[in-house]
């Protein structure tokens, strides 16, 4: 995945079921470009969890097609996933730390899975940890940090690997207004840097500090508006 | 290649921290295996000292000449008569204080002696006929030997031979058939605890295949767990039936030599003990593939 100008990612008629007799996504076509700020809105319900679901390819499209950097991830091979999602950095709401391991060891993790060499982990940690202002709670376990911080320490290990994709689920669903500015200016800085950074929220007040931003909306699954939002 | 062999060293060592930071359960595990292999290798070593007798070509079966009071020239002209069989390989003349004496030791029944009156039994002739005949060779000798002067009854000890030849070769079948039940019961066991220990870590199964780590990465630390469980279990077999062994020693010597002539009593060799351990320890690995592989096969992206 190049971080070059260009579609980076490409849904075409994408469409995903359950089970349901209704699609959690219902013929979803958007192209977003490298470098790009995308804010992903909608109630609860609406899909939003779902589309990134599929751009971390936990789950696989049921109709439609999904390219990303120039490969149909729909019908990625299996033994091709770990290396796919190595280039692509996740935050989740729940920010998913394992709670038995230390901060560092959490954010050293998708370095320890793609077998970088323990010094330079060491290193990439640190530099992680000070990107989020986190430098000194390493040997800290997540159950001794607040919320905020948790999600800081999710970001770091989302970025540690310095993915040319960040995806964030609701990062600030369980923040308190000034933490989840300092966690949506976190998101900026990386975008600022380059990285393609795609936010599902619900939470609009965010939206309009972040311009120039692209902004997705759904809407029981369908896709009703695809706005650029200018300076 | 260094690398590799330093990156499974530390899961080996993760995996060994990880056990240790739940005692109880490992203990659960391991005692399970260690039981269940225990019986088979138990079994295995009583099974295997009486196939060791018969290994050894012995005990032929033999005949006891039970002679009518005599005196000593009068057994040594029926030994000779016996001596002149050509099938004939060895005689053992046992006269009826030595033949008292060996039962009251070998029975325990020492303190019997001083109640005793005169020795109720009689002198006997035991003869060991030469290796591969069958029991009609055995029958007509019998009834040569009856015929001597002085032989009062001849006892054919072939019966009880044969009988415990055949218990043995079905104890064997026995034996080996526990093997198989009792190595699956081992799998199940892995399988179980193992697919307890996914459980647990589901959570970190699902982060660590989401930031990228592949099947084989997830699946490392499970392999060396059903490893360490089916060798842990195995090693605690061989010290049951060993344990079992030093207390089972001494009776079953006196045993074996009162009917077989043999007081060596063996443990299973070192070849037997390492095939258990390393086929427990393969078992093992194999087992945890399996359970990961099915537990990926659940999270995987539909």
């Amino acid at each position: 995945m190049s971080r070059a100008r260009g579609p980076l990612i490409h849904f075409s008629q994408v469409s995903k079921n359950y089970g349901s007799p209704r699609d959690a996504l219902n013929h979803v076509t958007f192209r977003i470009d490298a470098g790009e700020m995308v804010f992903v809105t909608g109630h609860s319900g609406a899909g939003k969890s779902t589309l990134l679901k599929l751009l971390l390819v936990m789950e696989r499209p049921t109709r439609g097609q999904i390219v990303i950097g120039g490969v149909n991830v729909g019908k990625l091979a299996r033994r091709r996933l770990p290396s796919y999602r190595r280039g692509i950095g996740s935050v989740f709401q729940d920010n998913r730390l394992l709670a038995d391991r230390t901060v560092a060891d959490n954010v050293a993790l998708p370095l320890v899975v793609a077998g970088v060499a323990r010094r330079e982990i060491g290193r990439r940690v640190r530099a992680a940890l000070d990107k989020v202002g986190l430098l000194g709670l390493e040997h800290q376990l997540p159950g001794a940090l607040s919320g905020g911080e948790q999600q800081r320490v999710g970001i770091a290990r989302a970025v540690v690997n310095r993915p040319s994709i960040l995806l964030a689920d609701e990062p600030t669903g369980n923040l308190d207004e000034a933490m989840s500015r300092e966690v949506m200016d976190l998101f900026r800085q990386f975008h600022q840097h380059g990285v393609t950074v795609v936010v599902a929220t619900h939470d609009l007040g965010h939206i309009e500090r972040f311009r120039p931003c692209r902004q997705l909306i759904l809407d029981g699954g369908r896709l009703a508006g695809n706005r650029m939002r200018m300076p | 290649m260094n690398t590799l062999l330093a990156r499974h060293a530390q899961v080996l060592l993760d995996c060994l921290g990880r056990l240790a930071r739940r005692p109880f359960s490992t203990a659960l595990t391991v005692a399970g295996i260690g039981v269940a292999l225990a019986v088979p290798l138990v079994l295995y070593v009583l099974v295997v000292n009486l196939a060791a007798v018969f290994g050894q070509g012995q005990p032929a079966a033999r005949l006891s000449l039970y002679v009518d009071a005599a005196d000593e020239a009068a057994m040594e002209r029926i030994a000779a008569r016996v001596e002149d069989e050509p099938d004939v390989d060895t005689v053992v003349l046992i006269g009826r204080d030595v033949a008292l004496d060996e039962l009251l030791r070998t029975g325990g029944l020492e303190e019997l002696r001083g109640h005793l009156g005169p020795n109720p039994l009689p002198d006997m002739i035991e003869v060991y006929p030469r290796a591969g005949l069958d029991s009609t060779d055995y029958e007509a000798l019998a009834s040569r030997f009856a015929a001597i002067d002085g032989v009062g009854e001849v006892q054919v000890d072939l019966e009880w031979v044969s009988r415990l030849r055949a218990l043995t070769d079905l104890a064997l079948v026995v034996v080996r058939a526990f093997w198989v039940l009792l190595f699956a019961g081992v799998a199940m066991v892995i399988a179980n605890s193992v697919r307890l220990s996914l459980m647990t870590a589901r959570d970190e199964v699902e982060v660590i295949s989401l930031v990228g780590g592949s099947d084989a990465f997830i699946r490392r630390p499970y392999l060396y767990l059903g490893l360490l469980y089916g060798v842990g279990g195995a090693v605690l077999a061989v010290a049951i039936a060993l344990a079992v062994h030093v207390m089972a020693a001494d009776p079953l010597g006196r045993l074996l030599e009162a009917y077989l002539g043999v007081s060596e009593v063996r443990f299973a060799g070192a070849r037997v003990l390492a095939g258990v351990v390393a086929g427990a320890g393969v078992i093992g690995w194999l087992t945890s593939w399996i359970t990961v592989s099915r537990f990926l096969g659940e999270i995987r992206p539909r």
